[in-house]
């Protein structure tokens, strides 16, 4: 069994607003998870002379404040940013802290439109889908994207659609899943595109886009016995409350 | 602005109380009286409260004013702060803590402590014996008074009886040394010893037997001879102390024939506990004459109580209760992550040895999370000298993960 972290920083009474997210942080143990399971977020509205204020006036690191402000003012990477922020900290161990310091160097190396990629997809991890959205195109137009193939196009049109569906917006999940399946032409993809024509225009549009597929019957077979399992959703018994909790849903999905 | 300079004793008891202030220009102890001019140095411990005005009295004044000006006189003031119970007085419940405070704030205003919160560099009430709610009345009762933990103390009477013992002179002490209480009709023999093998030197204060005085003068000096004789038997003691009103030169000669036999310094007098209680005060705030002693009383935590924790990055034994203190002056308060598991682990170790026995608290229904992201407040605290109450808090992991507001508690008890 693992041993216990002693927490010796004090909790904040003000937090940290993480902006990517809309989560507030209260202490630093919340500041060092964050950062070592959203990497892909590490951006300017972490890295940024507020964050050194507030881990000076909330959580009373004084000198790590001091020595976050001075690496912000002369040349420096976000590397620097956060591994000075980490190790002050203390939530992880020299070992972790290696390891984490290695995913931060792979990550940099990477070209632009997967780094991009990335923090889309750890903002869908989140249900930030709108914001999700603006990275998945972002990464799209990206001009290292001549090095990156029609495999990782096909992907992020792929995960571009699963945003969309998720967002009910039918007609643009169906040609982003459609583009999608133009990369990768795979089953997956093409079922995708296929339940979205089905949520979109129903039954006999889905029937005619089977055909011009040329899915075989094993296949409508194996898609036909999915649709029937999907259930019907039982009548929430407080329907207002329900509505209120999915508009809530809905508002912070797309930061409305 | 009013200087921090007085240094206190109190002797609070059902019958009557003492006050006692440290002289530095004497390097003593000295009794103030309830009347200047007077030699009565013990009050009874009675509240009044005169409801015309809610106006409040103490001592011998509450007596005056609950016969004379239809006070309502407080007289269970000792019981209800040792039973942790409250009293109703004009259609308000006052519990034991805030009848104390009021009683602490007058005892101190007649000593010359207006303001005891800028005026009192140090304070310890000494009580026959301390209970968890007797420990409670007091704190609060200092909280009340704004007199802070590292200024306001308490300790039962035989604690005072080893601190007044130390202040004297050491051919008081260099043996055993033996003190007669006279209470209400009986007289009581304790004994202090050290043991000098010891580094620190180890102090203990053991109970010897009571007997009733009865009969004419002649009869109880030849009760308390046979006593006396019982008690010290034939163990070597360079000091006897004889306390308490009732006992008289008059009638115990025989019994004092005895008592200084064998070049024992002896000494009567009525104000040890309200005494040893100044000096320990005075111990407190300017340490130094104690260094080189530890009081080991029956109030004292024997064990040492630890946890195996990342502190700043590195795996260590982290304490959190350290034994040779007395079980009322001891808590511990922190936080910790939990990286995996549902409970908590404890290494106990008595005092002087290094083995260490786990203690391991569950917590059951603790929800599930990732490792690192549950955080547990944690208090410890003792109930007893031998009896420690942990509790531990479900605080969540902020937004991400919120606190359930489970609670757990677990009582660690000494296995002697």
């Amino acid at each position: 069994m693992g041993i216990p972290i002693l927490c010796q920083i004090p909790r904040a009474s003000e937090p940290w607003y993480l902006e990517n997210i809309g989560l507030n942080i209260y202490s630093a143990e919340e500041l060092g998870y964050f950062i070592c399971n959203n990497l892909p977020l590490v951006d300017q509205s972490i890295v940024c002379e507020g964050l050194a204020q507030w881990v000076r006036s909330e959580l009373k690191m004084v000198t790590l404040s001091g020595k976050l402000m001075n690496i912000l003012q002369g040349p420096y990477t976000d590397r620097d940013f956060i591994l000075t922020l980490l190790k002050e900290i203390c939530y992880m161990n020299s070992r972790e802290l290696t390891a984490f310091d290695q995913k931060l160097d792979e990550l940099e190396k990477k070209p632009l439109a997967v780094r991009l990629k990335k923090k889309a997809d750890t903002l869908m991890q989140h249900e930030k889908y709108t914001r999700a959205l603006k990275y998945y195109r972002e990464a799209l137009v990206c001009e290292d994207q001549g090095n990156t193939g029609i495999q990782f196009r096909g992907t992020v049109y792929n995960n571009l659609g699963c945003v969309y569906a998720r967002l009910f917006q039918m007609e643009e999940a169906c040609e982003c899943f459609l583009r999608a399946y133009e990369d990768l032409h795979t089953l997956h993809v093409l079922k995708s595109y296929l339940f979205s024509v089905f949520l979109k225009d129903g039954e006999s549009e889905y029937r005619q886009k089977l055909d011009e597929f040329g899915v075989d019957e094993k296949s409508r077979v194996k898609l036909a016995r999915e649709i029937a399992a999907v259930q019907m959703p039982d009548m929430p018994e407080n329907l207002d409350e329900a509505l209120r909790d999915w508009t809530d849903t809905y508002h912070r999905n797309t930061d409305m | 602005m009013d200087v921090k300079r007085m240094i206190i004793g109190i002797d609070l008891n059902r019958s009557g109380s003492q006050v006692c202030c440290y002289d530095r220009s004497l390097g003593d102890a000295v009794s103030i009286p309830v009347k200047a001019g007077s030699d009565q140095l013990t009050f009874p411990t009675l509240l009044c409260l005169v409801p015309a005005d809610h106006s409040w009295y103490h001592g011998i004044e509450a007596r005056y004013f609950a016969e004379k000006k239809n006070g309502i006189l407080i007289d269970q003031l000792y019981d209800l702060c040792a039973d942790g119970t409250s009293a109703w007085i004009e259609g308000k419940e006052y519990a034991g803590a805030d009848l104390l405070a009021v009683f602490l704030r007058k005892t101190l205003e007649a000593a010359g402590a207006e303001n005891p919160a800028s005026q009192v560099a140090g304070i310890v009430i000494t009580v026959p014996k301390l209970t968890r709610f007797f420990v409670r009345a007091i704190r609060q009762a200092y909280e009340v008074l704004g007199i802070p933990r590292n200024r306001g103390f308490l300790q039962d009477y035989k604690e005072s009886f080893f601190v007044h013992t130390l202040f004297q002179s050491q051919d008081v002490w260099a043996r055993k040394t033996g003190l007669f209480e006279f209470r209400n009709g009986q007289v009581h023999f304790s004994c202090l010893e050290m043991n000098f093998r010891t580094k620190p030197v180890a102090a203990y204060v053991n109970d010897g037997g009571s007997i009733s005085l009865k009969g004419n003068d002649e009869q109880k000096d030849r009760m308390l001879v046979s006593f006396i004789r019982e008690s010290l038997g034939e163990d070597l003691y360079s000091g006897i102390f004889l306390m308490g009103e009732e006992f008289d030169q008059r009638w115990a000669k025989e019994s004092i024939r005895l008592l200084c036999k064998g070049a024992r310094k002896v000494f009567g007098g009525n104000n040890l506990y309200a005494k040893g209680a100044a000096l320990s005060a005075r111990e407190k705030t300017e340490p130094g004459h104690l260094k080189s002693f530890l009081y080991v009383g029956s109030d004292l935590v024997r064990h040492n109580v630890s946890m195996e924790l990342m502190v700043q990055g590195i795996a260590a034994v982290y304490p959190l209760i350290s034994a040779g203190v007395n079980w009322y002056e001891t808590a511990a308060d922190f936080e910790i992550l939990l990286d995996q598991g549902e409970e908590l682990t404890f290494l106990v170790s008595r005092m002087n040895e290094k083995s260490r026995k786990k203690l391991v608290m569950p917590l059951p229904g603790l929800p599930s999370r990732p490792a690192g992201t549950t955080r547990l407040k944690v208090h410890m605290e003792y109930e007893a000298a031998g009896k420690c109450r942990i509790t531990a808090e479900d605080l969540g992991f902020g937004e991400m993960f919120p606190a359930s507001g489970k609670i757990w508690n677990e009582v660690m008890e000494d296995q002697n």
